[in-house]
């Protein structure tokens, strides 16, 4: 398979890497660590669309106060479809944005950053800019962690089944998801396949 | 709405392949070749793509100051274009011919009079109308080796990465879940997991599958 397929045959992982996004934010109260990097407060705010990955046109879309427990999203997830668009809410050491994510292109638009602090054209600029290149590094960060488990033997033996619990209602412990998702677990991964 | 004010909505593009040593001099004359260049009614051409200033599409004179600004480098895609609607060239020229047979007596004209009429009656219109002015702002940043485009239309990305090959002999990668995961390179373990990923079904019943 060439890269152009590959590309395109993989973009299911955008909506996945969104629903583990609520699930982790369900689990862990909304503070998700990203190695190396710290803790986040991630909220999802008030607009969502969900597509069938195998049927593109199968689509819904949810506005309001917090859209993701609403029951059209229940229905729509436990129909087989994913997120592909969500607004989110991203907090990190005293800065704040606000981007819609895609799930298929991990385009963000709408993107709110926080109050910038720079006076002068140059620096203004370059503030802007650092502060775009953070939120999508956040995005990255969160991205890499979900594939630390999702390329890992443990997504179909534990993972899986505990999002799937939390879809009727059931949610992980903490303590476990934490453990599943620290750097040790990937370099014990690691250790056992070599 | 762009890159130096305003709400944010960009498209993301990783930047393949290696920098010249002086990067400043090589690429402002590499951006100078592709300098936007406007259209004009005389010449056939309905559309003009090329760089001008970020943020400032009528601004043609670039200099280093203007495009380097520590590790980014920073464009604008201008695209000009006559685009005149075919009701109303369809109009002029049913007009233009009326009195072109009217002048000629001819009851009928040829197709090669048809053909030069209606490059006549275009030019006319170029010269009466403003063509469109549509530009969008890119900054690369010359580190990361990222490209931040203020336009997820589908259409510009494709001119940007036309302009941007042509310009700098250098591939672009737009992002998207299997290019992220690629990037920083993986473990050889995730590399060869990331080939066989299939979708999960998160629908499932809990006992049993359906």
């Amino acid at each position: 398979m060439d890269l152009v397929d590959r590309i395109e045959t993989t973009r299911f992982l955008g909506g996945e890497f969104m629903l583990w996004l609520w699930f982790s934010r369900d689990v862990l109260d909304g503070l998700i660590e990203i190695p190396g990097r710290g803790t986040i407060e991630l909220a999802l705010e008030s607009a969502l669309t969900l597509v069938d990955p195998l049927a593109e046109k199968e689509k819904v879309g949810i506005r309001g106060f917090d859209p993701l427990s609403s029951e059209e999203a229940e229905h729509a997830l436990l129909r087989g479809k994913l997120p592909r668009k969500v607004a989110l809410r991203i907090g990190f050491e005293q800065h704040e944005w606000i981007a819609t994510l895609d799930a298929a292109s991990f385009a963000l638009s709408g993107v709110k950053l926080p109050a910038l602090l720079s006076e002068g054209e140059e620096e203004h600029f370059h503030e802007r800019m650092r502060l775009l290149e953070q939120l999508h590094d956040l995005v990255q960060g969160l991205y890499r962690n979900f594939l630390s488990v999702r390329l890992a033997p443990e997504w179909q033996d534990v993972l899986l089944p505990e999002m799937r619990r939390w879809l009727h209602g059931e949610v992980m412990d903490a303590d476990a998801y934490r453990a599943l998702h620290a750097p040790a677990s990937a370099t014990k991964r690691r250790r056992k396949a070599k | 709405m762009g890159a130096l004010s305003g709400s944010m909505s960009t498209s993301k593009f990783y930047v393949e392949g290696e920098l010249p040593k002086d990067v400043r001099r090589s690429y402002m004359d590499r951006i100078q070749l592709r300098l936007f260049r406007p259209l004009r009614p005389e010449d056939e051409a309905e559309e003009s793509t090329g760089w001008s200033a970020v943020g400032q599409p009528f601004d043609l004179e670039l200099s280093p100051e203007k495009v380097f600004n520590g590790s980014y480098l920073s464009l604008g895609l201008r695209t000009d274009r006559y685009r005149f609607p075919p009701a109303v060239v369809h109009a002029e020229l049913e007009q233009a011919e009326r009195s072109l047979r009217q002048k000629r007596a001819q009851e009928k004209l040829s197709r090669t009079q048809k053909a030069e009429l209606k490059q006549k009656v275009l030019q006319g219109m170029r010269r009466r109308y403003l063509p469109r002015v549509q530009a969008v702002d890119l900054v690369w940043n010359l580190d990361r080796q990222e490209i931040h485009f203020w336009s997820q239309s589908s259409a510009l990305r494709d001119n940007m990465c036309a302009l941007f090959e042509l310009s700098f002999g250098l591939e672009l990668t737009l992002d998207s879940p299997y290019a992220a995961a690629a990037r920083p390179p993986q473990t050889k373990l995730q590399e060869a997991a990331l080939q066989q990923v299939t979708l999960s079904a998160f629908h499932e019943e809990l006992h049993g599958s359906r």
